[in-house]
């Protein structure tokens, strides 16, 4: 067989980047396959507290009940806790989840449940559902503090927590980590959670992120979860899930600087305003909008309502029927109170939750709809969660 | 919310947690015992891989995590190199240009890489009108960097001495994309903290050494 001509024979650098080009695209759609088909827009679902014959008048709303959580046995201190509603027919009407232990940031702080039964009408004894040792077992790595759980229900009724847990340097170098309940029972005796991830929102070792509010429920069974940027400069993040947990990406939330801890409140399916703490001295409830359920956000004027620097936590019982609990006091935390708007811009107040000496402090507050009830908890003077419940006037709690 | 991040699985995170830090520790050991003798870099070697395989909080990993939590599969395909290097100091030979003075891309991506941190840090303070970081959970990104690595393997893929390199890089992004490690974010799985701040570093160190030459030159 007569051999080619040397300048005619294939040269090996073609055929390697060819091959390369098809090695590349071949990577490249086994990247796409395995990805889910495309996002559905995200619409936010309205709360079911129709009592009668339309939404309930949060006018007609009257504290019908109050008083503290009960605290595990010898912990002194307990802050920043979030209301879980529970289904129809559960034992529970609501629970409740805290961080407590000696004091903010100690090494001995754990999560701390509670449920409020119907059969009884009482909280249950709280336990611990959560400590630092045994998710840094599942997490393969140590966690230095926790604090801040959120929680919130899946399609499939499973408990989810989101908690802060910090790596080295305190609250700046905070993570947020996903946990969900073991097993099917949602019976605080036997709960306990698994690790399934550290939320990846940022590539400095994914730290100085917090979570706080609750979550606002989506139509398709999922949720966004709103978190925040905490490392000198603060900014909000909107991060979405879907029906049974899976991470869906983040959102930044605000152009500005010196906001965090949003509170999400729809006023229609994809119209959703989000009240934020301002960091600012002499600051005020600050407002984000989004028109397109969360696919972007624009910033928008504050509200009239004074914020010391302090969370808030709102709640739509109906797209008119929005309520925030605030620190209301201008220097410090000593006020609580409970506000209703129609519109998320003109607030009046509705109910005073509590008022102590200046210094002292009534602060992040949480609130949910179970039961026909308004559900309201928040941190007592750092040493216990109290709680109380508005139920319409007229109607048996 | 178009980049839906394909996150790794929990289980396999836990283990490629222990393995990552090995090689990184390990490739580490190795670099700093350069030069001197082999039972001694050996030793090290074997020591740096138990500490880091031991269980739970026995582990290195286990408060190497807490502050860095993975590093990416970059610093530990460097590590694992530099033990290999160190294991098998022939193949040294094999990575040295024949001709020096004939380029390599390494300085290139050193260069890629220290710019891709400087912006993943601008957007982290969210001095950056759009989120980078949520860039790398998405195709679009994996796309960018078969590109620069197809681009690097047209100029030099036919230098015997970087076709190693070029192989290892692929590998990398497959590893990726098979495993997710260590977050879902390319970009994580490319440049950890720890590796920008020492390429910064190796940077200024050539550039110092680059004017001196220059100024003895000139000289």
């Amino acid at each position: 067989m007569p051999d080619l001509h040397p300048a005619r024979r294939p040269r090996p650098a073609v055929f390697s980047l060819l091959l390369a080009v098809l090695l590349g695209a071949a990577l490249l759609w086994l990247d796409l396959a395995g990805r889910p088909g495309p996002l559905p827009p995200a619409r936010a679902v309205a709360l079911p507290v129709a009592s009668g014959s339309g939404p309930v008048p949060a006018a007609l709303l009257k504290r019908s009940d109050g008083g503290v959580i009960p605290m595990p046995e010898q912990t002194p201190a307990a802050h920043a806790s979030n209301l879980l509603a529970m289904p129809p027919g559960h034992a529970a009407v609501v629970m409740a989840f805290w961080f407590a232990g000696t004091r903010e940031s100690a090494p001995d702080v754990q999560i701390a449940a509670s449920q409020f039964e119907r059969s009884t009408g009482r909280w249950t004894p709280a336990r611990f559902v959560i400590n630092r040792h045994d998710l840094g077992a599942e997490l393969g790595f140590a966690v230095r503090r926790l604090g801040n759980p959120v929680a919130w229900l899946d399609a499939q009724g499973r408990i989810h927590l989101f908690v802060v847990a910090t790596g080295l340097g305190g609250w700046a170098a905070a993570r947020v980590v996903h946990l969900r309940q073991r097993g099917d029972s949602a019976d605080l005796a036997s709960l306990s959670f698994e690790a399934l991830q550290v939320l990846p929102l940022g590539w400095w070792w994914n730290t100085s992120f917090l979570v706080r509010n609750a979550p606002q429920p989506l139509a398709d069974g999922g949720m966004v979860l709103p978190v925040h940027f905490e490392l000198g400069i603060k900014f909000p993040v909107a991060l979405r899930f879907d029906a049974t947990g899976r991470f869906l990406g983040a959102q930044r939330m605000s152009a500005r600087r010196h906001l965090l801890q949003a509170t999400l409140l729809p006023l229609t399916p994809s119209h959703w305003v989000g009240l934020l703490r301002d960091q600012r001295p002499e600051g005020r409830v600050s407002v984000v909008r989004t028109l397109d359920g969360g696919q972007s956000w624009q910033d928008a004027p504050d509200l009239a309502l004074v914020n010391p620097d302090a969370a808030v936590a709102g709640l739509a019982l109906a797209p008119d029927r929005l309520m925030l609990a605030h620190n209301s006091s201008p220097h410090d935390r000593s006020r609580l109170d409970l506000s209703q708007s129609a519109d998320g811009e003109h607030w009046r107040l509705l109910h005073t939750l509590a008022q102590g000496a200046p210094g002292e402090e009534f602060s992040y507050p949480a609130l949910a709809w179970a039961d026909g009830s308004l559900w309201v908890s928040y941190t007592d003077r750092r040493r216990q969660v109290a709680w109380q419940r508005f139920v319409a006037s007229g109607t048996a709690p | 919310m178009d980049l839906i991040p394909w996150l790794p699985q929990a289980a396999s995170l836990a283990l490629a947690r222990h393995g990552l830090w090995a090689l990184v520790l390990g490739g580490a050991a190795c670099w700093l015992l350069r030069g001197r003798s082999r039972p001694m870099q050996l030793s090290v070697l074997a020591l740096a891989l138990l500490c880091t395989a031991l269980p739970g909080s026995l582990s290195v990993s286990y408060w190497l995590g807490l502050a860095f939590k993975a590093p990416s599969l970059v610093s530990a395909a460097l590590g694992l190199v530099a033990v290999v290097l160190t294991l098998w100091p022939r193949l040294r030979q094999r990575l040295t240009p024949a001709e020096p003075g004939g380029g390599s891309p390494w300085p290139w991506l050193r260069g890629l890489a220290v710019t891709l941190g400087w912006l993943l840090l601008a957007d982290m303070l969210a001095l950056l009108p759009m989120s980078l970081y949520a860039w790398g959970f998405g195709t679009p990104a994996l796309a960018l960097a078969l590109l620069v690595l197809l681009l690097l393997g047209w100029r030099w893929g036919a230098v015997p001495a970087v076709q190693p390199g070029l192989l290892l890089a692929g590998a990398i992004l497959l590893l990726f994309v098979l495993t997710r490690w260590p977050s879902g974010n390319l970009w994580d799985a490319l440049l950890d903290p720890l590796l920008w701040l020492g390429l910064q570093v190796r940077c200024l160190l050539s550039f110092r050494t680059s004017a001196r030459a220059r100024s003895v030159h000139t000289a």
